[in-house]
């Protein structure tokens, strides 16, 4: 029924390539997601972007990613991301490598630093915005001018110390 | 006191919307824009056009939304007249690193007592020379929450109502105004028109008058 191919010049033939498909970039891969009934205390990080509804404390570091915290998130973290978005509760620090957006459903008390920050109206927020020089370049001692007519330079950042 | 321009957007002022020219506010604007960076403390809720400020100098802003904490606090010991402070502990960290502090029209909101233990914890976190912009009433009925304020070009001010006006103002005097923030004198004040005024206030150099006031 199978002929065998007996010809010693017709050389073994490589099976083709599997081929996979690529994988997902960040913005096509749904994000990880923490569950409303999911309790999580301590470190997290990753690359890929991450949904909040349940309660997590600690440190979120996804430098490259968004960070949703839904409305029933409950976040008492300082999270550092590229994008953050909040329609829940934060206490802690907001780091946005690109932006920080608080929907109007959020309630933060925490300073909040990224180049663009939205504030939606409705959305409770208590602490400091940053939205300009990198922290590292504050804390070489950027000139801070008192507000009177002759500029004076002051003694190094009061900011080092602030929480 | 100056009559500043004023136009309306509405009728009824005290359901609409005001535009007003306020010279205080001008001259709060060309302080920032002289210095090189500025920390703002905002007295009022968050407002994505606070964050214009930025156009004129890099700062940082600190939000305190005084008037949600308060409407938030636990009603006690009200039935007696005379209430001991609601005002909450300020959030911005008790050093004195703050430039520019933007009241609008929350004293209108306060009693006395609200007023002295807020400016207390105020003028902790003042610089020396740091400036206070306060928009008052007049006599006559306010809405019962502060209105939205929005900086505009030039002292430009818009003052949205959130309401009708429901309730009296307390009409507080500039000098009264001044009792009740130890640390601070009046350096300005502008009548703006229906019967709104602005103030600005100036932080004095000595810091034991504030915490004298605290005892």
């Amino acid at each position: 029924m199978f002929k065998r191919n007996n010809d010693p010049d017709e050389l073994p033939v490589e099976p083709a390539p599997v081929r996979h498909s690529p994988v997902p970039t960040t913005s096509e891969r749904a994000p990880a997601a923490i569950g409303p009934t999911i309790r999580i205390r301590g470190d997290l990080s990753g690359e890929e972007d991450l949904l909040i509804q349940g309660e997590v404390e600690g440190t979120l570091s996804l430098p490259q990613n968004q960070v949703r915290i839904g409305k029933e998130g409950r976040v008492n973290a300082t999270v550092n991301a590229r994008v953050v978005e909040v329609e829940g509760g934060v206490e802690g620090d907001l780091n946005g490598e690109e932006q920080v957006l608080l929907r109007r459903s959020a309630k933060v008390q925490g300073n909040i630093r990224a180049p663009r920050v939205t504030l939606e109206d409705g959305c409770h927020f208590k602490g400091s915005i940053d939205m300009d020089v990198p922290s590292t370049t504050r804390e070489q001692g950027a000139k801070v001018a008192e507000i009177k007519p002759t500029k004076e330079s002051t003694s190094p950042d009061p900011r080092a110390s602030h929480s | 006191m100056a009559l500043a321009n004023l136009s309306l957007t509405n009728d009824d002022p005290r359901t609409g919307t005001l535009r007003f020219r306020s010279p205080g506010l001008a001259l709060l604007v060309e302080r920032l824009e002289e210095s090189e960076y500025a920390e703002i403390l905002d007295l009022g809720p968050p407002r994505n056009a606070i964050l214009a400020l930025r156009a004129h100098a890099p700062c940082r802003i600190h939000i305190e939304d005084v008037f949600r904490s308060l409407r938030d606090a636990p009603a006690e010991g009200r039935s007696d007249g005379e209430s001991a402070s609601r005002v909450a502990p300020l959030v911005c960290a008790p050093r004195p690193c703050i430039d520019i502090v933007l009241g609008w029209d929350l004293f209108d909101y306060l009693t006395a007592q609200d007023i002295r233990t807020l400016m207390t914890e105020v003028a902790l976190r003042c610089r020396q020379h740091a400036l206070l912009f306060v928009l008052a009433a007049g006599r006559g009925p306010i809405p019962a929450a502060p209105g939205r304020c929005t900086i505009e070009g030039d002292g430009g001010l818009l003052y949205a109502s959130t309401g009708p006006a429901t309730g009296d103002s307390p009409a507080w005097s500039p000098r009264a105004l001044e009792r009740m923030m130890p640390g601070f004198r009046l350096l300005h004040s502008f009548l703006l028109g229906h019967g709104m005024q602005d103030y600005l206030f100036v932080r004095g150099a000595s810091a034991g008058d504030a915490t004298s006031a605290r005892r």
